[in-house]
């Protein structure tokens, strides 16, 4: 019984080497091509590490002072404004270096601001090298990020609000909130050029539901009602 | 005892002989990658194996931004030069309206989503991360051709990296193959919105790809579109037009025109007798399910073409960027808007106890941007 089972271990043994070495000729192949004379295929590591593009806490704050320090940003001025983040941007050098295709890259710190008055962003790029601002646009009703300071608005706003804290009760201690950005094409609707987000309620990390809630921050108002819990089932669309 | 024996011996056999099947396809080789470059070479092709190809990939990543290309350059055998084909290529925006005409999401621009951390599942066995967040993948099970008893799998470079958006995952992909073809997915999942799980929606991949072949200048963009009938019974053509007469401009995809852009580079090479001159182009191939066409005036197209300006970048303001520049032998950028329409089923959730408890399984959208007369045959196959 035991050479039977050490026989039989060493068929299995074999079956095993042979079927996991040997593959279809065509992986077979691939794989032996991927290991020839290659100048590429032996590093599977990154021999240094792949960096974001977010900028530093000291980069922000050198091009927030550049660009609120400017004597005449007229889109600046005298204004309700909020500053949202300064991005790393890249810009093809003038002239085309030709078909090799190494063009030289341009980088620009591009700050955003978001303007109360009339609805508009406002971004202002820096040259990180000479510390110049050379350029300034304005775009009216643009998607714009919500600060960390206006989030913490919104969140006071909302969790002060009554019916928000009689729908919300026990859970109140507890609650997460998110704020989702609103936009709106429509003249008619009450967030038409407001800076406006609903706010969604989390707990024990999943998402409540019967509650609508959109804090308008350009006029400080709260809209929050008691919806009715999604059904399970689904209508087909008539 | 000896039967025990006997089926215990065929159970691990079976057990063996399945886990060797998972095992007996071995991991494509990654190329090195360092910095936010990766280099790719694929397995060779063409009579003797003569042609390697292989894409250099540069890459960034960023809040409000995701995962971008920032260059891609493509070369068929280890001795050419590389050939630029990207300076850029990134989603400009994420559009989300709802049915009901509120809310209506800018999922990038309009927030401060990053990408989440990429994990080992999300490698797999075969893949790595870089820089924590994006996942880099050699993929080699899509057929590229088969003609009687030849075939050959394609060989495909992945970037992929996925942006938490509140409730919502978005991944976004981008898939470099070894015929010089560049596949632009977005990917949108978790679970529906909270608030509204029901109410169906749309997820719209808004492109910008700068591309520039062969350099930066000299690219023309071109509309091509099938038309049928035409002229005689059961007759069909296609018509290749300068696009928008050669201004900035915009254009509808109509699927009965199978319509699709084509940037060309105008010099044209010098070639082989058979094709003596040709002109490099590119053409974007729409992965989609229908149009989306909403109160925004920027939806009402689905491709545009723009001159270069650096400071150009959201799709959203499209219309600004058009003040009749030229987009003939120019550097020019190409922009789409790639639409997944989501009608939410009974399998996407429930309620359970006040919280929602919900799966969105993923829904891809996107454009394939393929290489037309890179060569004057199709070099990585036998039969030429």
């Amino acid at each position: 019984m035991p050479s039977f089972l050490i026989r039989s271990a060493a068929f299995l043994f074999a079956f095993f080497i042979t079927t996991t070495t040997s593959g279809s000729p065509g992986f077979s192949a691939l794989q032996a091509a991927s290991q020839q004379s290659s100048d590429v295929s032996q590093a599977t590591a990154a021999v240094r590490p792949a960096q974001s593009d977010d900028l530093s806490a000291d980069e922000i704050a050198r091009v927030r002072s550049i660009v609120e320090g400017a004597p005449r940003l007229k889109a600046l001025d005298g204004q309700r404004v909020e500053f949202i983040d300064v991005e790393k941007i890249r810009i093809k050098a003038p002239a085309d270096a030709g078909e090799a295709g190494d063009l030289r890259e341009l980088v620009r710190h591009r700050a955003t601001y978001y303007r109360y008055g009339d609805n508009a962003a406002v971004y202002a790029d820096v040259d990180p090298d000479s510390g110049a601002i050379v350029g300034v646009e304005e775009v009216e009703n643009a998607p714009t990020a919500l600060s960390a300071a206006e989030l913490g608005r919104i969140r006071e706003l909302a969790l002060g609000d009554p019916t928000v804290r009689k729908i919300l009760g026990r859970r109140l201690r507890n609650v997460e909130i998110e704020a989702m950005s609103l936009f709106t094409a429509d003249p008619e609707d009450w967030i038409y050029h407001r800076r406006a987000a609903s706010v969604f309620f989390k707990s024990e990390g999943r998402y409540l539901v019967g509650l609508d809630v959109v804090v308008n921050l350009s006029d400080g108002v709260v809209e929050a009602r008691r919806r009715q819990a999604p059904r399970h089932e689904m209508e087909e669309p008539q | 005892m000896k039967t025990l024996v006997i089926r215990t011996l065929l159970a691990a056999a079976f057990a063996l002989s399945a886990s060797a099947s998972a095992l007996a396809h071995p991991c494509p080789a990654l190329g090195p990658a360092s910095g936010n470059e990766v280099i790719q070479e694929f397995a060779p092709g063409g009579p003797g194996g003569a042609y390697r190809p292989a894409w250099r990939v540069q890459y960034g990543f960023a809040v409000k931004r995701g995962l971008y290309i920032t260059g891609a350059f493509y070369r068929m055998r280890p001795a050419d030069p590389w050939m630029r084909v990207l300076w850029d290529a990134r989603l400009s925006d994420i559009f989300v309206p709802y049915h009901s005409g509120s809310p209506r999401y800018y999922d990038l621009s309009a927030f401060s989503f990053d990408l989440v951390p990429a994990t080992a599942a999300d490698a797999g066995p075969c893949g790595r991360i870089l820089g924590g967040k994006v996942v880099n993948q050699v993929s080699d099970a899509e057929l590229a051709w088969k003609n009687n008893q030849e075939v050959r799998y394609r060989q495909a470079m992945v970037l992929w990296a996925t942006l938490g958006a509140a409730n919502y995952n978005y991944v976004i992909r981008y898939e470099f193959r070894d015929d010089g073809t560049i596949a632009l997915r977005l990917g949108a999942t978790a679970e529906n919105l909270p608030t509204v799980p029901w109410e169906a929606h749309m997820h719209d991949g808004l492109w910008r790809v700068d591309i520039d072949l062969k350099g930066a200048s000299y690219d023309t963009a071109y509309l091509m579109r099938h038309v049928e009938p035409s002229g005689g019974a059961g007759a069909a053509s296609d018509v290749m037009s300068v696009f928008n007469n050669g201004v900035e401009g915009a254009a509808e995809w109509k699927a009965e025109e199978f319509t699709h852009l084509l940037v060309r580079d105008e010099p044209p090479i010098k070639g082989i007798s058979r094709f003596p001159l040709r002109r490099i182009g590119y053409e974007f191939m729409p992965v989609r399910m229908g149009s989306a066409r909403h109160a925004e005036g920027f939806s009402k197209n689905d491709f545009w073409v723009t001159a270069y300006n650096g400071a150009e970048m959201s799709l959203p303001n499209i219309a600004a960027y058009q003040n009749g520049q030229s987009v003939v032998k120019s550097d020019v950028v190409v922009w789409h808007l790639s639409p997944a329409h989501h009608l939410p089923r009974g399998e996407d959730g429930f309620v359970d106890n006040g919280s929602w408890n919900g799966v969105a399984l993923i829904m891809w959208s996107g454009v394939d941007i393929r290489p037309r007369n890179l060569w004057s045959r199709t070099p990585l196959y036998p039969n030429q």
